[in-house]
């Protein structure tokens, strides 16, 4: 079965001060999965996630959550969608009473027993470390801790779509992967979750479903040759083996993980070399492409890779689609996210 | 008697009638907390709500209200006092009530002195509020009503600060006591009409024994949103 669109985006345009903020042609949102929107700031993530939780009301375009035009929906209604909509802003705002009201403030309005909501509150304070900070006053909390508390808020939710926007921006180091693994924790709950960032290597720790924007539209993907695979140790030497292929890493831990590797990283050749780069493939192109003096060849080494090579190297290498060549691409190249 | 000699001797005066506990005193005493608490609770049962739906709701006009509204805080006690004579006075329309001197009439005067102030200052502290108290609040998926309940939460301190205020300027107004209430002893005879009418008889140190005991009542009020606000914070 063919899993559901959790949101569906058609023609969104949100419009701030006669700028155009968003102008999003088509977007979908697969439920079940953690999304990532990356790009810089001002590059339109929070408009998004604020159009999605129903707070942003776009001049045309749709929003559709499970299929309902979230903004085309009586009032009624509409506050019924997005009562499964919640979203953890960059910037929280705690209510001036103590973090444990702060968690438990959404379970109000979820019919859920006190035993389960005392227990769901309890469970996510823990996740995020907020125990000893339960009964104080949320104002008294710095920013990153005021980040956890945000997101705990989610976490005892469990909302139909979760949606975070930059969640580890003011957390302290020890705490990123609390807040990493509590995005997870949502995901496992059954929640379709949106994180916005601009860290690159969160958003590819998180998952491989990233979307990048540039000026509120989508722009091409921000990483090639993203792979995922797991991490074994052989010889005392890391690989990463996808699809039939143990690429060597220069760093990572034994486990499942995703890389990239720089296009115009990889060499090609049309014999093997023989050089201190310890990942040499052997593969057949499948597709070409040129731009701005660039030749892009889609080689499948039984993983597609994608590498970029200049017009005269390309010319002198004589490659055609269904050449064999070789790729050759150093280990430090493979960025372990 | 110097100068000093008779203020001194008018403070030591006022402090025994406060200490003996004077029945006239505390019978003032009585009237004024008993017409301005009641005229103040009224007000913040119907000025917290307009204010905060001044503060959030967007209508035609809007502006023209709060200027109307801020113009109103400063309203002379006697032109209320005039305004409301009018209305009850045995020849008006709801004359037959019979409100006027009584301290029904001194309630309702008190009550449209402070509406203004109480829907005044309520709107300035909810529309002062950090626009993310709203959408915290409708993401964690809180409907219109308990929406509501968050921001009034959120601008509880202001919103304690404003029916201060208008406690405050109940309890001391003069104009409406003397006009409506008429400043009938142990019936409608207030602090403020007390202390006006003992003074201008002469009778300095019970003037000066209410003044305390008034002082003493709107600093008390004070420390206790001074404490509210106190414990909000830590």
């Amino acid at each position: 079965m063919m899993p559901e669109n959790a949101v569906s985006i058609a023609g969104l345009k949100v419009v701030y001060d006669g700028q155009s903020a968003l102008d999003l042609e088509s977007l979908e949102f697969e439920e079940g999965r953690i999304h990532i929107l990356v790009g810089a700031n001002g590059c339109g993530k929070t408009t998004l996630l604020r159009a999605v939780a129903g707070i942003e009301r776009p001049v045309s375009g749709s929003v559709s959550v499970f299929g309902e035009d979230l903004y085309g929906l009586s009032r009624k209604e509409f506050l019924k969608a997005i009562r499964g909509i919640s979203l953890c802003f960059q910037k929280p705002y705690l209510f001036n009473t103590s973090v444990k009201s702060n968690i438990e403030y959404g379970l109000r309005f979820r019919d859920l027993t006190a035993e389960e909501k005392r227990r769901r509150v309890r469970d996510a304070a823990d996740a995020l470390a907020l125990g000893p900070f339960l009964e104080r006053n949320a104002h008294g909390l710095s920013a990153g801790e005021s980040q956890r508390v945000s997101v705990a808020r989610l976490l005892a939710i469990r909302p139909k779509i979760a949606l975070l926007d930059e969640p580890i921006a003011n957390v302290d180091v020890s705490n990123k992967s609390r807040v990493e693994s509590a995005v997870e924790r949502l995901r496992e709950g059954g929640s379709t979750v949106i994180v916005a960032t601009h860290h690159m290597e969160q958003a590819y720790r998180l998952s491989a479903n990233v979307v990048r924007l540039e000026d509120g539209r989508i722009a091409p993907p921000a990483l090639e040759n993203l792979i995922e695979g797991e991490i074994e140790e052989m010889d005392g030497l890391l690989y990463l083996v996808a699809g039939g292929v143990a690429l060597s890493v220069a760093s990572g831990k034994p486990g499942f993980a995703r890389a990239s590797i720089e296009p115009t990283a990889i060499i090609i050749s049309s014999d093997k070399i023989h050089s201190s780069a310890r990942n040499s493939l052997e593969g057949t192109v499948k597709k070409l492409s040129a731009h701005g003096g660039l030749v892009s060849l889609e080689v499948d080494a039984g993983v597609t890779f994608t590498a970029h090579i200049t017009e005269e190297s390309f010319n002198q290498l004589g490659i055609n689609l269904g050449s064999k060549v070789y790729l050759t691409f150093k280990a430090s190249a493979v960025t372990v996210f | 008697m110097s100068g000093f000699g008779f203020l001194f001797e008018s403070i030591v005066n006022a402090f025994k009638l406060i200490f003996s506990g004077d029945a006239q005193v505390y019978s003032a005493v009585s009237v004024s907390l008993q017409v301005s608490c009641t005229s103040a609770v009224l007000c913040t049962i119907v000025g917290v709500p307009a204010g905060f739906a001044l503060a959030v709701g967007r209508f035609r006009g809007r502006q023209l209200v709060i200027t109307l509204l801020n113009t109103l805080m400063a309203l002379p006690t006697v032109v209320v006092g005039l305004f409301i004579y009018a209305f009850i006075t045995r020849r008006s329309i709801i004359g037959p009530l019979d409100l006027l001197f009584t301290k029904k009439a001194m309630i309702l005067g008190q009550f449209v002195l402070a509406l203004p102030i109480v829907i005044a200052l309520t709107n300035s502290a909810i529309s002062s509020l950090d626009k993310s108290v709203r959408e915290t609040a409708v993401t964690l998926g809180a409907g219109r009503l308990h929406t509501s309940f968050a921001m009034l939460w959120e601008g509880r301190f202001a919103v304690m600060a404003a029916v201060t205020a208008a406690f405050g300027r109940v309890i001391g107004e003069v104009g409406i006591s003397m006009m409506l209430g008429g400043n009938i002893a142990a019936h409608t005879r207030n602090i403020t009409t007390a202390i006006a009418l003992e003074t201008s008889k002469g009778e300095f140190a019970f003037g000066m024994a209410l003044g305390i005991i008034l002082l003493l009542i709107a600093l008390g009020m004070n420390f206790l949103l001074r404490y509210l606000q106190g414990r909000g914070e830590s």
